[in-house]
């Protein structure tokens, strides 16, 4: 059963000479408990795909059914609902709540769909317990580290058991055992539970749990990369990077280092310094 | 504790420094509109008091005149007899109350004089400081004001137009509301009013009304108006603080503003601050009324917070004045109160509209910038 059918895509940015076509004639589909990693050079146009499969963004024209709910047919004020109970999103810079704490981040998107606080509190407990978090359930997000934080971002993303789960660089802003733990819960999330997982990232491991890569250059799909790739290994957080496209270098003394991110990137020219 | 989660609270108490800047400008806000309207109603109170204090049911004065201050009342003493045979008319008692200048200490005082009959007691002080409250020939009862500001005590000679007079009683008065009392022989050979009288104070027999009262003098004695005591303070109310009430409500408007404009920048900056995480609650599905919500709870805990604040200030504060400054005649009253109460509530409902104009305006696709 297809969870994501995505037909003729298009999403323009501006007009005139200074037009984008961001997502251009797209077209797709990803099944229940499948994991699609989406790749692709920098500004290719992952971000806005994977915008316009959470419905935050109105598509230029085409179509894409969400969990057979066609979100470019559906009015306006019915989005939230949509995005509330149909997809969970998983950020790379986390996005948790900052005033509140990890047991409250994750108990308020409950509340929002409805439930009683006290049912939303103990699902709460109970996916954070799952996700080895049960010893930080009362703590700000200022004292968890990033894969904690990322982890009560999962559980947040998990709390209205939606069928599908939209993830932007989940691994992005994690050191290297961090990421994997985060990839290695997607694949439950998956293969366990019969989530449906779509990941944009640049982190060549994702690869290995992933069923099918698109890789997309210039809002189109691609099937495979157009060569034969050679990854490298981001020096910071040890992440697989392909050494064509990997959005961030730097050359030191000749040498060019490639890196996931411009966290990376910044760290890596920082420790350069100190040195 | 199993309560929903309140993120207004929440992102309200983790700011303390803002928490206290909105409220305390709120309370500023409160205290500034309610102690105005404590002055004002204070102010009122002590221009109508003197004729709450008299014994009557009717006042009954020269055609055309309103009330104590603004017109001259001249009546024949014989309308007296005339007034006491109308029908329902129990007892009519005549009192002289004129203003005369006086000059204390080479300044200016306006102040007026009743004069009373000492008998019956109708007509005296309302309210005595210390004192006699019945003045024998020659004697006066000063107010306050003039006791204070000229340091006139009792035992003193007071020369009014070539009369001296000794002060045996010193009688409370307020800012606006200065009367000095004597008998009433005494008042009619200062003001040479042997035959004349200011104002006639009328009781009525049980069984009639008021009204009908008032109609039968009105109609039977020629060239008189006639009010109920009601009325009558009413007037001698308003017609001093109709002038002041332009004042009174322009400073209560301000202090309005001054507090929609404190809650709305403290609530805008928390809002403009937490952009992300509201981007982020849009973006995972919150519906706009529960963001809305959000924003109008965090301006109703800061209008709620100063509000309550700024009316126990009212309270305490007022009390305090007043032993600072006498003048500073304050009463607070329970309408007011309420009637603030409502003006805080749109206070918060119209300082949450630039805040909600700017949420409204965050596009949750924000979430996937880093
Ligand atoms: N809101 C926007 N307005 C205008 N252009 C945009 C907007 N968002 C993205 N673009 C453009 O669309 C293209 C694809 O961007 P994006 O989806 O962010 O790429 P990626 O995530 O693959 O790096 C880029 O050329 C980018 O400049
Ligand atoms: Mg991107």
């Amino acid at each position: 059963m297809h969870i994501v059918n995505v037909t003729h895509l298009k999403k323009i940015f501006g007009s005139g000479a200074a037009q984008v076509a961001a997502v251009n004639d797209v077209s797709f589909t990803v099944d229940q408990g499948e994991i699609v990693l989406i790749m692709g050079p920098s500004g290719s146009g992952k971000t806005t795909l994977l915008t316009l499969l959470g419905g935050l963004l109105t598509a230029t024209a085409g179509t894409i059914q969400i969990n057979s709910i066609d979100l470019t047919q559906v009015k306006k004020q019915a989005l939230p609902g949509i995005r509330l109970q149909e997809i969970g999103f998983v950020f790379q810079s986390f996005n948790v709540l900052q005033n509140l704490t990890a047991l409250e981040n994750v108990q308020i998107v409950g509340e929002l769909s409805g439930m009683k606080p006290v049912a939303a509190r103990q699902r709460a407990t109970h996916l954070l317990t799952k996700l080895h978090l049960e010893q930080r359930l009362h703590y700000l997000p200022s004292k968890l580290s990033g894969g904690q934080q990322q982890r009560v971002a999962i559980a947040r993303a998990l709390m209205n058991e939606p069928k599908l789960i939209l993830a932007d660089e989940p691994t992005g802003n994690l050191d290297s055992r961090s990421g994997h733990e985060v990839m290695m819960l997607f694949h439950n999330l998956a293969k366990q539970d019969g989530r449906t997982v779509i990941i944009v990232s640049h982190d060549e491991r994702i690869k290995d749990i992933a069923d099918r890569v698109l890789w997309i250059e210039d809002g189109q799909i691609h099937t495979a990369p157009p060569e034969p790739e050679v990854t490298v290994v981001d020096p910071v957080c040890g992440m697989k990077v392909d050494a064509k496209y990997a959005p961030f270098s730097t050359t030191v003394a000749g040498i060019v280092y490639k890196f996931c991110s411009e966290d990376c990137q910044q760290r890596f020219t920082q420790l350069d310094k100190n040195k | 504790m199993f309560g929903r989660i309140s993120l207004a609270r929440k992102n309200l108490l983790h700011e303390p420094a803002r928490l206290l800047i909105s409220v305390s400008g709120v309370t500023f806000a409160i205290f500034l509109m309610l102690v105005l309207l404590a002055l004002y109603r204070g102010w009122s109170e002590t221009l109508s008091k003197y004729v709450y204090s008299v014994d009557a049911d009717i006042w009954v004065m020269q055609q055309g005149s309103i009330d104590m201050s603004h017109s001259i009342s001249l009546l024949p003493n014989a309308l007296g007899d005339q007034i006491r045979s109308t029908s329902g008319v129990k007892t009519v008692y005549p009192i002289i109350g004129n203003r005369v200048i006086l000059t204390l200490d080479g300044e200016d005082v306006t102040t007026r004089i009743i004069g009373f009959d000492t008998v019956s007691n109708i007509g005296g002080p309302a309210d005595m400081i210390e004192g006699s409250a019945v003045p024998a020939a020659g004697e006066i009862i000063i107010d306050e004001i003039v006791h204070k500001d000229h340091h006139l005590n009792i035992g003193d000679p007071m020369t009014i137009q070539d009369k001296t007079f000794t002060i045996v009683g010193i009688a409370s008065g307020g800012p606006l509301f200065q009367q000095s009392y004597m008998t009433q022989a005494d008042a009619r050979a200062l003001f040479h009013l042997e035959d004349i009288t200011n104002f006639f104070v009328v009781t009525i027999e049980p069984g009639n009304t008021i009204d009908t009262v008032m109609s039968r003098i009105e109609d039977n004695v020629s060239g008189v108006d006639a009010q109920t005591t009601k009325e009558f303070a009413t007037h001698n109310e308003k017609e001093i603080m109709d002038k002041f009430l332009p004042i009174i409500l322009v400073l209560v408007f301000i202090g309005f503003l001054v507090g929609v404009v404190i809650i709305s920048l403290t609530i805008y900056t928390a809002t403009v601050e937490k952009a992300r995480e509201y981007g982020v609650l849009k973006a995972v599905g919150a519906p706009n009324r529960y963001l809305y919500r959000v924003v109008l709870t965090q301006s109703g805990m800061a209008g709620a917070g100063g509000f309550a604040i700024g009316v126990i200030l009212t309270y305490v504060g007022s009390d305090v004045i007043k032993q600072i400054e006498p003048l500073f005649v304050t009463l607070v009253k329970w309408q007011d109160i309420v009637a603030v109460a409502g003006m805080t509530v749109v206070m918060i409902i119209l300082a949450a509209y630039i805040p909600l104009r700017r949420l409204m305006k965050i596009d949750p696709a924000i979430v996937f910038k880093a």
